[in-house]
């Protein structure tokens, strides 16, 4: 369990973030939506410790950082160091073991080559690859299927749904509303630094026409495309 | 072009400013240093002409970066970017040239003019899909990263640890094991991105117990061969070979706190004035270490828990 008891950030006079407060439970996945700049990177750098922010974060297993694994946007990567090289050091900045990193490949990466020459959706695979490795209680996974082709796609699904069985706690963004349909329990829109609505899994599909309409509108005839 | 040109200008005086300098003190301090370094290695060693066309290489080879080369392509048109791609070349090779100039080595200055021109119309791939086998890849990743990037540099100076014993210059010797903790210590002056960092389940005490540990024992095999040799050739001299040996291991521990005490910024220009009175007054270690070691405690407790 994650608490997240008044959060607040801001950068300069820009609030980012205003007096959040929620829990997110164990065995559930949570997606958090909103606009491009709505602040869900910077939600997730607070909890994972990167960020300085006011408010609380606990977790049932302290320190939270310890246990979290963190799937960022655009994992980076040094430029001379392999697949394999990197799984080894995520695995020994947490005390795991990396010995068995080939027979863990599941999505067949060139572990062998130098990381920094991967594809965006490789890339994107060796950091989750890396954060399963490092067998964590809580995961953010920030836009986890960006780039990342449709075999793996499924995949990742169905990792997410296990780690769900496995009593995980799961923090999914992601800009394609079907796949946070197909992976969780709640969805939570953050809006102007605070979360605007909650909606649970039966009301999904009410929640995407919604979200169609306010975000499609009358934009398109503004556009006057030729 | 001239926009490319003063862009350049201004995103260098960003790296000069973010280094904690305003963009004259930089231009003044790197133009001083450029000077000094070039007369200190042309009064030092007798292979200095051929290593100052290396370094001279090595600067243009960055610019002949094949990602690079295809931005430019992408956005210029082909007149344009050969013209880029010249006049930056002829840039940098021109503190060489002037240097080469005033040590009247007029040969030598007239060829890399010509020689930095051919060079902008090459690209070569710094994207190698096949990895340099390491020693390190049980510990990454500073020496995993740092050795395949420095690789042709440690071997020049096992060439050179060698040339000196061949030729009996126990001087060059000591220059080629200094290039090699030089070449060690270029591993620790760049912050990593904070990721890697926070990823570490450890206090910040062990982080840095770790770090040094590591580095130390990746230092001691990357030395080994030319230290091994130095004590077969100079069985006299050891004490002073392991003097240097020790004072390197001692360097290296320093620049991995020094490194922490501003992370994640870059290391601020006190801190690097400091290490380098450091290496002028080695006595200064004993008091260094332990104050960079309790402000880099200080640091990473932001981070590490």
């Amino acid at each position: 369990m994650i608490s997240i008891d008044s959060l607040s950030k801001s950068f300069g006079s820009h609030q980012v973030l205003n007096n959040i407060s929620i829990c997110f439970q164990k065995g559930r996945v949570y997606g958090i939506v909103g606009e491009n700049g709505a602040g869900k990177t910077t939600l997730f750098n607070c909890i994972a410790g990167i960020e300085d922010h006011q408010g609380r974060i606990t977790a049932d297993r302290a320190p939270l950082k310890n246990h979290l694994g963190f799937l960022q946007t655009e994992p980076y990567f040094f430029s001379k160091i392999t697949g394999e090289e990197y799984l080894r050091l995520l695995c020994h900045a947490r005390h795991k073991p990396a010995e068995r990193a080939a027979q863990k490949n599941i999505f067949e990466l060139p572990l062998k080559q130098y990381a920094a020459t991967y594809s965006t959706g490789m890339k994107k695979k060796l950091a989750l690859m890396a954060i399963l490795m490092q067998e964590n209680d809580y995961f953010i996974l920030d836009e986890p299927f960006n780039g990342v082709d449709i075999q793996s796609n499924l995949l990742i699904t169905a990792i997410i749904h296990k780690l769900r069985e496995l009593g995980k706690t799961i923090l999914i963004s992601s800009h394609i509303f079907s796949t946070l349909h197909e992976t969780c329990d709640e969805i939570h829109l953050l809006q102007n630094g605070v979360f605007s609505k909650a909606v649970a899994r039966a009301d999904f599909d009410l929640l995407e026409r919604e979200m169609k309409q306010v975000s499609i509108g009358n934009k398109i005839e503004q556009m006057e495309l030729k | 072009m001239s926009f490319y040109f003063r862009l350049q200008f201004r995103l260098l005086n960003r790296h000069i400013q973010d280094f904690g300098l305003s963009p004259l003190w930089g231009w003044l301090l790197g133009a001083t240093g450029f000077f000094l370094f070039s007369w200190l290695l042309f009064s030092k060693t007798s292979f200095a002409l051929y290593l100052y066309l290396l370094l001279a290489a090595s600067w243009l080879l960055q610019l002949s970066n094949r990602k690079r080369a295809d931005f430019l392509k992408v956005i210029f048109p082909a007149y344009t970017l050969r013209s880029i791609r010249m006049t930056e070349n002829l840039i940098v090779v021109a503190p060489f040239v002037l240097f080469l100039l005033y040590r009247q080595y007029f040969l030598a200055a007239l060829l890399l003019l010509p020689a930095s021109l051919v060079l902008s119309f090459f690209h070569y791939s710094a994207v190698i899909r096949s990895a340099i086998p390491t020693p390190f890849g049980k510990k990454p990743f500073e020496f995993v990263t740092g050795f395949r990037q420095s690789l042709l540099f440690f071997l020049a100076a096992y060439l050179l640890a060698g040339i000196g014993i061949f030729v009996d210059n126990f001087h060059l010797c000591l220059f080629a094991c200094g290039v090699n903790f030089l070449l060690i210590l270029s591993f620790y002056t760049r912050p990593e991105p904070l990721f890697y960092l926070w990823s570490f389940a450890f206090t910040p005490a062990g982080f840095l117990k770790e770090k040094i540990k590591t580095a130390l024992l990746h230092t001691t095999f990357l030395t080994f061969i030319p230290l091994a040799a130095l004590l077969i050739a100079y069985p006299g001299k050891w004490w002073l070979i392991a003097g240097i040996q020790l004072l390197g291991y001692l360097y290296i521990i320093q620049v991995i706190l020094v490194k922490y005490t501003a992370y994640p910024g870059e290391i601020p220009v006190i801190q690097t004035l400091i290490f380098l009175g450091s290496i002028f007054f080695p006595p200064l270690l004993l008091g260094l270490i332990p104050f960079f070691y309790s402000r880099s405690v200080n640091r990473l407790a932001t981070y590490l828990t």
